[in-house]
């Protein structure tokens, strides 16, 4: 029995010995922690950053340009024969389960961490942080501000594709929410907008700091308006069969036509933006002679092409850009990075010339062909044809020594606004322009696009001022600095000033949507060449879908059938 | 030990005294396989007289009758008996006992008789395993221990294994716990097999429980050689010399083979076939940057075409045939009366099959060890104070090449490739537009296709690195008054390392350049350290044993350090001596330099645990055990950080009732076993638990700062602060028994393993906003059987031994908390663009086979006629032609869709057994091993056949459809992508059934003749051995093993073209001084 206590007294020594809980505390070294942040402004820099981020989207076709792209009645499916994808988006069938799933979730990342700014930042105390607490109020008004713009933003992308989703606008809200009708979603989008454009400070461009650059303004969310309203009265009217003229509130109020022009009058006098006096020099192939400093590209040195950049008014190349509202900014990849080749602008990529390493004009996948019935419909004279449209085996556009037959739907024309640029090296080797501007270190074809992608600019403010209004002054001013006659006002000519302006730019899809032309938009047969062989071309719309794409088939599931599927998919 | 002998030395002389009158002296030594045995006894069968053998093994023993007969016994071994006569020289070997019941097995932190064992565990000698020849330990278990499946990860060198006990309990981390001499280690390849004495792997939730927290997968206990007690050092070396060569090579269509089939698929679609004369000479890149030399490229192979030239097998290209395999040990062991030790040096080397003679690819491997004990104070009875250590320090240098996805994977690369491009092309050398001579990618045909001795060369020829480990223990053991043990253990886990890479430059295609070279450096360095303490205490009271054992064991993560940086423009191009990251030019874009440093650690972290265990049996026939371990992780929110995991188990030796004497002529043992008990899993990563903010990089461009990005961070994960302990819970029921003298071994268990709150990541709705957090979100259960027999007998001089195992496992997810119920797979597997092939979804075995069903090929018109929607009779595809595949519409509703996709098959073995076989005869030993596995399936694709219609195809394709009734599997060729590849269906799986003779040795033991000789060498003995002489197997593919399964850790049997296991054929040497 001795021995036995003796056993117990040194086993309960041992226990006792090892004090336990200090061996578990742990502290995180790499990361911060969420009951802490968004506290100072460098927290909201970031998280701002962090609402921004999710514009990218891993998987391409949930890439908004690209979705839209393929889909509009002026691109075909384009690529290799193993590039089925492209070919079924473009042709209406779903190619295969979740295609815009990651456009659905990287939506709502966004727009989650947006709540949280809105949310955390009105009790945040930030006078410490600046001289003034008037200055600390109006640093609050911008990023609360911003953060319902990019929520808006989110939302309207959602609309766009997807219809009526589940509305979640507080850190708290339910997840697990059915999908909101399309007007109440309308609503939400229309609200923020609103409460976004009285609550951002009203700083004109020119006076916005160039580090500012790429974060939306007033000025911006005011042009939003506009295109909500545009998109949401025509899909009601033209879709949905449904007459509305006015753009509906969460509060049970409405926004109007005048309403909306009163924005667009707003912008339009105080943001400082305007039109660049050549429409060609927005695009980076106006640059690429000066890059090379040798005349790569014979037609942009006859026509004298300088670009105006892509920072805003003082970028680090180009003469001053004072167009371009909004953006999805872009850089280089790398293939190390988690999902590294999404902060490269893979439209670029994906619809420059197939299987042809030309100068200027690089290699890509040849996605999105262009329709050569907007070729011969346009009129020679508009010098934005031969400014969106890449004519192959042309000497004068670098072109002459493409080589046919090595994609799908050939047409012999793509997309030259977003497309691979590159130029000689120096050492008999060709590189990607941004690679040389930048001095990238990483050459490769697939990352090099750098180029901004524009989802607004100025002509855009102009143009819808005409269709709201029904009056030709904005339709003329991008007529004008196209060097074209003015003409009075119409739907129809506003239509084919819209096509033009804004071709392959991601709008044109949702043009036809609302305009309700999507029925019959795609209504062509059309000879083509798949990898050298001679075929016909002909897209399949149906008018069941009403213009929307399937909700991604993972998230019905998860939803547990909460989400209804859209009709026709 | 000297208290003894010198009590048989009195004996002996008393002995000596009374009987010397009547009878002779025997003497003589009694050894073992090692050496001599000091301490064995030596009785005259009937009689009281007998004596203990001394240091050296010797014996006398006076007054011994002529017609007396002497036994001979030690505790582990056979005893042998020996008729005298006239006899006065005696020695004798004593063989160990394989089925001795009073040999003693490791548990968790102590030994227990074999015979009292009340879970299912399984005890293998380090000898068996090194006798195996494996590269690394575990590998030689396959086929060895039943219930654990053991698979190699590829045939690569250096490769390892995947090990599953009792089927797959995660997704997650399923590999079991590795214990070392105590510590805890992550695997245990860096062990040479002749630094093993023994595994024993604990399967049952009973057995493993005293390890709690991190038993849930089961446990492997490994113990290090150790010296012996008061016998001289014996100094043995272990060699062996092989070659390895590819088992199974697959045939890639040749040049003509390969033109004739691609032009098939061409008229198939419609088109003309192609104008290959003109495709081989239109190469514009190296056209136009070389210029002359695409159209001489494609002109030279055209000639060669024409002069019966057959292409090139890339496969051939990139294997080296009889790659060497060598291994030396060295083991010195040994002790006096208060110290043993044990000293171990090895070193292994293997040149890897594919690429070893490109790249220099393979595995070496140096490991040393020594183990040290000494007893500082000790009285009669027992020592007082030992104290000892275990280090083991490895250092290895691994140069692998790509066996991966169809992204990275050299021999899939080979298998791809076209055949028509030459391998090598002195003009590229003239020329200057490739050092190495490799030819240029003709684009014409394909701007793709890229020399794949290039890729090989580029991507892993310019890595240098090595790693090291430490991995080790000090204890310190009191034994204060006689039973009452206390043992304090302090243990690391260390490791560090180098590498070194240069980045070359090259130009071979348009998609194959790259300008921009540079060097990388970096440096690891990390340590685990494991503090147990015990205290455990035996107690008799007369039929009536206990033993109860207390402790506490504190596991810290100390430092996992790892810093690096890498930059562009090396001043010596080209050179890799020089690749350092000093040598290079000052940097001139952000690009050009990157750096990176972290200690992982540094936050602490790691695991406090209670243990406690009973032991209690009655007479040796009713056993009884319970223990229990509380667990405290740092992986987990306070709170929830502890976990407790209890078991109980039993045994009754029904072969000891008074009842059972009527059984006991021809049964000798026969125990029953019951357990059950609680395991948990906490491999999460840390900090889960709270909502961590994450850095993302890059990150949003804002202003003109292109192309660096500003810092962008967000809430990386839903919070879930409630996330807790997996456990795993199993039962397990069994039963041992010995037959006809032990000749019989029979073993049998059933159990059922239920994982509850699993560890995952279940896929969470869009609409939360951040990532899918961890969750105790799922239940799995596997049951299974397990049955070993074996036979030992010996007729003479000649022994032999037959082991059978078998088991079978069934594995089936049962819950899954989100209401998809699924984890999905990755997709663009099989080829891009192709959806998942495997998956986890309640009701199924984890990580199945998921796609179309097919019902065979339309064959004629009449077929594609008949195959119609039910809703309407119009065909399910406008396109549908004979040779195309009939897709079954499972719900009948005129589509073949999503809602058609069914269970194909299962990558998991239901069946695997195993067989070894041991002969000998005077001196002369044959050994066999085989393994099977049975009812498991291999989704195979050697080609992306849904894409990239001009990759190569092996000559399987010549079993295609083209015509009536010429294949109902292989669909029609194509040169455009359609349905029949793209969807994934079962035309894509095979049957993998196997039965491998893993290994066959046959070898000469010289002992007796050295005795004889009185040779200064104890024992020598020669060998020659085939490692996987056959596989027995209907699978058509290079091996049926396939571990791979993509991105999902917990996905297998997806074979794209695997690196292929080896034959090696060997020829060793041991010899013992």
């Amino acid at each position: 029995m001795k021995k036995i206590k003796y056993f117990i007294a040194i086993t309960t020594m041992i226990v006792v010995s090892s004090c336990g809980d200090k061996y578990l505390d742990t502290e995180n070294l790499y990361g911060k922690s969420l009951e802490t942040y968004y506290s100072t402004p460098t927290d909201i820099e970031e998280a701002m950053a962090g609402v921004y981020n999710a514009i990218y989207t891993p998987n391409v076709h949930s890439n908004e340009s690209m979705a839209a792209s393929l889909m509009s009645d002026m691109m075909l499916g384009g690529g290799g024969p193993d590039d089925k994808s492209a070919k079924w988006v473009d042709n209406f069938e779903d190619p295969q389960e979740d295609t815009y799933r990651d456009m659905w979730t990287q939506s709502y990342n966004g727009i989650s961490r947006a709540n949280a700014i809105i949310e955390k930042t009105p009790d945040a105390d930030f006078s410490p942080f600046f001289e003034s607490p008037e200055i600390a109020q109006k640093y609050k008004d911008q990023v609360i501000g911003e953060a319902l713009f990019m929520r808006a933003f989110y939302y309207f992308r959602l609309a766009k594709f997807f219809g009526g989703v589940p509305l979640i606008v507080t850190i708290d809200d339910p997840r697990d929410v059915a999908r909101a009708s399309y007007t109440e979603t309308f609503a939400q989008i229309a609200s923020d907008l609103k409460l976004a454009i009285e609550t951002i400070p009203d700083t004109s461009f020119p006076n916005i700091d160039e580090s500012q650059f790429g974060h939306a303004n007033k000025w911006v969310a005011e042009a939003y308006m506009a295109r909500v309203f545009l998109f949401y009265t025509g899909y009601m009217t033209n879709i949905e069969g449904q007459s509305t003229s006015e753009l509906p509130l969460v509060d049970g109020g409405s926004l109007s036509a005048a309403n909306v022009t009163a924005y667009l009058d707003d912008c339009m006098s105080r943001s400082g933006y305007q039109l660049t006096p050549d429409f060609r020099n927005l695009w980076p192939y106006s640059y690429v002679n000066q890059s090379a400093g040798a005349n790569v590209l014979p037609w942009a040195e006859t026509e004298g092409l300088s670009w105006v950049g892509q920072d805003g008014h003082s970028p680090s190349f180009g003469s001053g850009n004072y167009e371009t509202m909004f953006v999805q900014r872009f850089s280089f990849g790398d293939w190390q990075w988690s999902n590294g080749n999404i902060y490269t602008n893979r439209l670029c990529l994906f619809t420059a010339l197939r299987d042809n390493s030309l100068v200027p004009f690089g290699q890509g996948w040849g996605w999105g062909t262009v329709n050569p019935k907007l070729w011969s419909t346009w009129d020679d004279a508009d010098p934005r044809k031969e400014g969106s449209i890449l004519e192959v085996g042309n000497d004068d556009q670098g072109t002459g020594g493409y080589a046919p037959d090595k994609g799908d739907h050939e047409t012999g024309f793509f997309n030259k606004k977003y497309t691979a640029i590159q130029h000689g090296d120096g050492t008999g080797g060709n590189k990607g322009m941004f690679v040389q501007l930048y001095n990238w270190g990483n050459a490769d074809m697939q990352l090099m696009h750098a180029q901004d992608f524009i989802f607004m600019r100025y002509a855009d403010v102009l143009l819808m001022h005409s269709e709201i209004t029904g009056t030709a002054t904005g339709m003329n001013a991008v007529r004008e600095r196209a060097g074209l006659p003015a003409i009075s006002y119409s739907l129809d000519a506003l239509k084919q000033e819209r096509l033009h302006e804004f071709s392959f730019e991601g709008l044109r899809w949702f043009d036809i949507v609302r305009w309700g032309d999507v029925n019959t938009a795609f209504n062509y047969t059309l000879n083509v060449k798949n990898s050298g062989t001679t075929a016909t071309y002909s897209p399949n719309y149906r008018t069941e879908t009403k213009g929307l794409v399937s909700i991604p088939e993972t998230e019905v599931r998860l939803s547990n059938g909460v989400y209804e599927q859209n009709p026709g998919w | 030990m000297k208290i003894r002998f010198l009590k048989g030395i009195y004996s002996l002389a008393f002995f000596m005294l009374c009987s010397f009158a009547h009878a002779q002296s025997v003497s003589g030594t009694i050894s073992d396989a090692s050496g001599p045995l000091p301490g064995a006894n030596i009785a005259v069968k009937g009689t009281v007289n007998g004596t203990i053998s001394n240091f050296d093994g010797e014996y006398t023993l006076n007054g011994v009758s002529s017609d007396a007969v002497l036994v001979f016994s030690y505790v582990g071994y056979v005893s042998q008996e020996v008729s005298v006569g006239n006899k006065s020289l005696i020695n004798v070997i004593l063989v160990e006992d394989a089925n001795s019941l009073e040999e003693v097995v490791v548990v968790g932190y102590g030994v227990q008789k074999k015979a009292l064992i009340t879970g299912a565990s399984v005890n293998l000698k380090g000898e068996d395993i090194a006798a195996l020849n494996t590269g690394t330990a575990m590998e030689a278990l396959q086929g060895v221990a039943a219930g654990v499946n053991i698979t190699k990860n590829s045939g690569q060198p250096g490769a390892g294994t995947r090990v599953t006990i009792r089927g797959l309990g995660t997704i997650g981390n399923s590999n079991p716990l590795y214990i070392v001499d105590g510590v805890a280690v992550g695997d245990i390849d860096y062990l040479n097999s002749s630094d093993i004495a023994s595994i024993d792997v604990l399967k049952d939730a009973a057995s493993s429980a005293i390890y709690g927290s991190r038993a849930a997968n089961g446990v492997v206990l490994v113990t290090t050689v150790k010296g012996r007690k008061d016998s001289p050092a014996k100094i043995s070396y272990d060699t062996y010399y092989g070659v390895q060569n590819v088992y199974k090579n697959l045939d890639p269509l040749n040049a003509q083979e390969y033109m004739y089939i691609m032009d098939e698929g061409r008229v198939n679609d419609g088109f003309a076939p192609n104008d290959w004369q003109a495709i081989l000479s239109d190469n514009p890149w190296l056209e136009n940057n070389y210029p002359g030399l695409g159209t001489q490229l494609g002109e030279e192979i055209w000639d060669k075409l024409q002069n019966g030239w057959e292409g090139t097998n890339w496969i051939n290209e990139m294997t080296q045939d009889n790659a060497p395999v060598q291994s030396h040990a060295i083991n010195i062991t040994g002790g006096s009366e208060d110290i043993i030790y044990s000293f171990g040096a090895s070193y292994l080397e293997q040149e890897g099959m594919i690429g070893g003679n490109i790249t220099n690819a393979g595995f070496k491997r140096l490991t040393t060890r020594l183990n040290t004990q000494m007893v500082l104070k000790k009285n009669e009875e027992h020592a007082i104070v030992t104290i000892g250590e275990n280090f083991t320090y490895t250092n290895t240098e691994n140069r692998s090449v790509a066996a991966g996805n169809i992204y990275w994977n050299d021999l899939h690369n080979a298998l791809v490739q076209n055949p028509l491009q030459p391998a090598y092309w002195q003009q590229s050398i003239d020329s200057n537009v490739n050092e190495f001579g490799f030819t240029p990618t003709l684009d014409g045909l394909n701007t793709g296709q890229t020399n794949p001795l290039a890729v090989l060369n580029y991507r892993h020829n310019y890595n240098y690195g090595k790693g090291n480990k430490v991995i080790g223990n000090v204890f310190l053991e009191i034994e204060p008054i006689k039973d009452l043990k206390l043992r304090t253990s302090y243990g690391i886990d260390s490791w560090f390392g180098h590498n070194r890479s240069m980045n070359p430059t090259y130009h071979l295609g348009l998609l194959y350049s790259d300008d921009v070279d540079g060097a990388q450096q970096s440096q690891y360095l990390g340590s685990n350290w494991t503090w147990s303490t015990t205290a455990s205490y035996d107690r008799e009271l007369g039929d009536h044993k206990l033993n109860v054992l207390l402790g506490t064991e504190v596991l810290q993560n100390q430092i996992n350090n790892e810093v690096g940086g890498s930059r562009n423009n090396l001043l010596f191009p080209g050179n890799p001596k020089y690749a350092y990251v000093n040598n290079t030019q000052s940097p001139e874009s952000v690009s050009d330099i990157n750096t990176w440093g972290a200690d992982w650690a540094a936050g602490g972290g790691g695991l406090v645990s209670y243990i406690a265990r009973a032991q209690y049996n009655y007479k040796e026939k009713y056993l009884f055990s319970a223990t229990v371990r509380a667990d405290g992780s740092s992986n987990f929110a306070k709170g929830n950080r502890w976990g407790t995991f209890p078991s109980v188990s039993a045994g009754w030796i029904m072969s000891d009732e008074d009842f059972m004497s009527g059984t006991s002529d021809f049964l000798d043992f026969t125990k029953i076993r019951a357990s059950w008990g609680q395991n948990g899993n906490q491999s999460i990563p840390n900090f889960i638990y709270s909502s961590q903010i994450a850095y993302v990089f890059p990150g949003y461009f804002f202003g003109d700062t292109k192309p660096v990005s500003g810092t962008t961070s967000y809430p990386a994960k839903v919070t879930n602060p409630d996330v807790t302990w997996e456990t795993s819970e199993q039962l397990n029921i069994g039963f041992d028994a010995r037959l006809f003298n032990s000749k019989l071994g029979v073993t049998f268990d059933w159990y059922k393993k239920t994982t509850i709150d699993w560890l995952l990541e279940a896929p969470i709705l869009g609409t939360s906003g951040a990532g899918a957090p961890f969750i105790n979100g799922g239940d799995i259960e596997n049951r299974g059987i397990e049955l070993v027999l074996n036979w030992n007998e010996n007729i003479g001089d000649f022994k032999y031994g037959v082991t059978f195992s078998g088991s079978h496992n069934k594995n089936e997810v049962t819950r899954i908390a989100n209401t998809d119920g699924i984890i999905h797979g990755p997709s663009h597997v099989l080829s891009q663009g192709t959806s998942e092939v495997s998956r986890v979804e309640v009701g199924q075995p984890i990580g199945y086979f998921y796609g179309y069903e097919t019902d065979g090929l339309l064959q004629n018109q009449d077929e594609v006629d008949a195959y119609v929607k039910p809703t309407d009779g119009s065909p399910y595809f406008n396109d549908l032609r004979p040779g195309d595949v009939r897709f079954v519409d499972q719900n009948q509703d005129g589509l073949i869709d999503e809602a058609d996709k069914v269970y194909l098959g299962n990558p998991n073995p239901d069946f695997e057994m195993g067989i070894q076989l041991n002969l000998e005869y005077k001196g002369f030993y044959a050994n066999t091993t085989l393994a099977g596995k049975f009812g498991m399936q291999v989704m195979q694709s050697y080609r992306s056949f849904a894409d990239s219609f001009d990759q190569n195809y092996t000559s399987d394709i010549f079993n295609r459809w083209h015509g009536e009734g010429t294949s109902n599997t292989i669909p029609r060729l194509s040169t455009i992508s359609n349905r029949n590849t793209q969807y994934i269906s079962d035309i894509y799986m095979h049957n993998a059934d196997y039965l491998r003779i893993n290994n066959l040795t046959v070898g000469y033991t010289f002992g007796e003749i050295l005795k004889e000789m009185n040779a200064p060498i104890s024992n020598l003995k020669v060998y020659a051995a085939v490692n996987n002489l056959h596989t027995f197997t209907n699978y058509d593919g290079m091996d049926p093993e396939v571990r791979f399964g993509h991105d999902a850790s917990w996905a297998s049997g997806i074979d794209l073209g695997l690196y292929p296991q080896a034959r090696t054929v060997m020829f060793g040497l041991s010899v013992d001084f």
